[in-house]
């Protein structure tokens, strides 16, 4: 993504630039964006593909002229220092830097294991952003490390705050009594960032992937991170945000929590059940949805935080009507269909917990839940469809769209020009790792779907949340701005917009008492207004 | 998990090892960090691997 950058911005003569590896992913992209089939099939899994849409010659051969140099002289890419771009292996980096006391690796999960062991050897802890590690590997990296004293954050781990500082997909928040163990990246980023907005600090997110609460992994590491966040005499607060851990693990992890912890916990299992009355006097709250999480941790923290927490992170029942109400009145009868084009995996898990609860027809995503129906193509949407961009079939080959936005962007049209849809749901995720502008990325595709729709004389309906603070680079209040300006509504949360998309589809007819008690309030707490 | 703990008493000195998006992360916050251009070693034909599996 770096050449193709640069190479863009070589002249402005050049509309397109793109310098990708030939997967089939790549070519299928580069032919929706109009490059003629007959040449990007030529083109081989091992070969480059230089892509350049431009106004003239000399504009395109400039491009092809800096993309073949970058291509011949990689370290010109590197945004790094002279001292560290040049380092290609681990030794010679332990070498520069021998008191390294974390190791983030984000390399080919089946390379994973090797480094990773010899990393616990030398007793220095690891977040793995790389996905694809075989879990065989992860249980035999993460007993190992447990024996040894070595944290392990990951594998599949894109998140983690320690002491304050962000690691990998992060977003400046402050620091405070708050430690998160997460096995959900956007959740985790989704949960610290509303905390922000209620003036709540994070001292610690621990990230330690999908698979750690699972069956054959057994919590292990989630186990430990919260046997860590006890031991700190800063936290107070101890949250955990997850999709429903298996049975075991989460009856594990509770009696843990029960018998053993000393400080107050928030148990966030998305879809999972809210429980109030605990078996420990208030001090575990276990909430359903991520922005529940967020009252609860602001109810453990203080009652100025709780109501700070309730104007922060929610939308009274009538003025979500109100807002709604002047979106749907616009759509013509046949637009029914909500298209949700996600960046983030927990907010595509979360917006399917919630609109399964809601919609009466069928769902269907490329990363189905239990009763959500799989896509038969991840590339076609159909009916009410939630599509997380950044799982495998999106990734092989090309960055994650939280970093590379292209793929959405070229999904934003293709759904405008369905006539069933009303309504686009999306995920903007801000902080240090993602797109340095993710909303200005898409604004002339979310501009041109509403152009697409008014042609054929329909009015798109597009809803958003951004997922960010006041202290990222991207800018919280002008990327909401943004979206604005563009015809989008912006609401506070993932778990509201999802409540909002249904709303504008099913014009209305929404329980939303059932629903903000189910999934946006403490139980009847701050019910409305 | 002793060895874990210090973690949070100490500066954090991070290498990178892949993406270099996130070195750049840690360079805005001030995290000490070292960049890795990671890649993966050649792969030896199946045949060539054999023999120098005997060999060494």
């Amino acid at each position: 993504m770096k050449i193709s950058d640069k190479v863009r911005r070589v002249s402005s003569g050049i509309s397109e630039a793109s310098v990708i590896t030939a997967t089939s992913t790549n070519k299928g992209i580069l032919i929706r964006l109009g490059f003629p089939p007959s040449v990007i099939q030529e083109a081989k899994e091992s070969d480059i593909i230089i892509a350049v849409r431009a106004q003239d010659q000399s504009s395109l051969d400039l491009a092809i002229q800096k993309a073949n140099e970058m291509l011949e002289s990689p370290e010109k890419i590197s945004a790094g220092t002279e001292e560290t771009s040049k380092l290609t292996d681990l030794d010679s980096a332990l070498n520069v830097m021998p008191d390294a006391n974390l190791v983030l690796l984000s390399i080919p999960g089946e390379h994973v294991k090797d480094i990773s062991l010899k990393l616990i050897e030398r007793r220095i802890h690891q977040q793995i952003f790389s996905d694809h590690v075989p879990i065989e590997d992860e249980l035999e990296i993460k007993e190992r490390a447990v024996k040894n004293g070595v944290l392990i954050l990951g594998p599949g781990a894109g998140t983690s705050i320690i002491n304050g500082k962000g690691i990998g997909f992060s977003n400046a928040v402050k620091e405070g009594p708050v430690g998160v163990v997460a096995a959900a990246g956007t959740g985790l980023q989704e949960v610290i960032t509303l905390l922000d907005h209620c003036g709540i600090g994070v001292k610690h997110g621990l990230g330690v992937g999908g698979s750690d609460p699972k069956e054959k992994i057994g919590g292990l590491m989630m186990l430990e991170c919260i046997k860590l966040l006890e031991k700190d005499p800063d936290i107070e607060v101890i949250g955990i945000v997850s999709k429903p851990p298996s049975p075991s693990i989460q009856e594990k992890i509770i009696e843990y929590i029960s018998q053993e912890g000393k400080k107050k916990y928030v148990l966030a299992f998305i879809g999972g059940q809210q429980l109030h009355a605990d078996r420990t006097g208030g001090r575990i709250i276990q909430v359903g949805s991520l922005a529940s999480s967020v009252l609860a941790f602001a109810k453990h923290v203080g009652k100025e935080q709780f109501m700070k927490a309730g104007a922060a992170t929610r939308i009274s029942q009538q003025d979500l009507l109100n807002t709604l109400e002047k979106e749907w009145i616009k759509l013509r009868d046949a637009q029914k269909f909500i298209r949700a084009l996600y960046t983030g995996g927990t907010f595509t898990y979360e917006a399917q917990v919630i609109l399964s609860e809601i919609l009466p027809g069928p769902i269907y995503s490329n990363a189905p839940i239990l009763n959500i129906r799989e896509m038969a193509s991840s590339l076609t949407s159909e009916a009410n469809s939630i599509v997380d961009l950044g799982e495998e079939e999106f990734t092989q080959g090309r960055p994650h769209p939280m970093i590379d936005p292209t793929i959405r962007k070229l999904r934003i049209l293709e759904e405008a020009k369905d006539p069933q849809v009303g309504v686009l749901l999306m995920d903007f995720v801000l902080g240090y790792g993602s797109h340095p502008d993710p909303v200005g990325a898409a604004l002339r595709e979310i501009e041109e779907a509403k152009e697409i729709s008014a042609k054929d004389g329909r009015y798109l309906s597009v809803i958003s949340h951004v997922c960010g603070t006041t202290g990222d680079p991207q800018g919280y209040e002008s990327s909401i701005g943004k979206l604005q300006s563009a015809g989008s509504v912006v609401l506070p949360t993932n778990a509201i917009a999802a409540v909002g998309a249904a709303l504008v589809a099913l014009r209305g007819k929404v329980d939303l008492e059932k629903i903000y008690s189910q999934y946006l309030t403490l139980g009847g707490e701050l019910e409305d207004g | 998990m002793g060895e874990a703990r210090k973690l949070f008493d100490v500066e954090l000195k991070v290498i990178n090892v892949g993406l270099d998006i996130f070195y750049n992360a840690l360079q805005m916050q001030d995290v000490k960090a070292v960049h890795v251009n990671w890649k993966p070693a050649p792969k030896l034909e199946k045949e060539t691997e054999d023999i120098l599996d005997k060999i060494l």
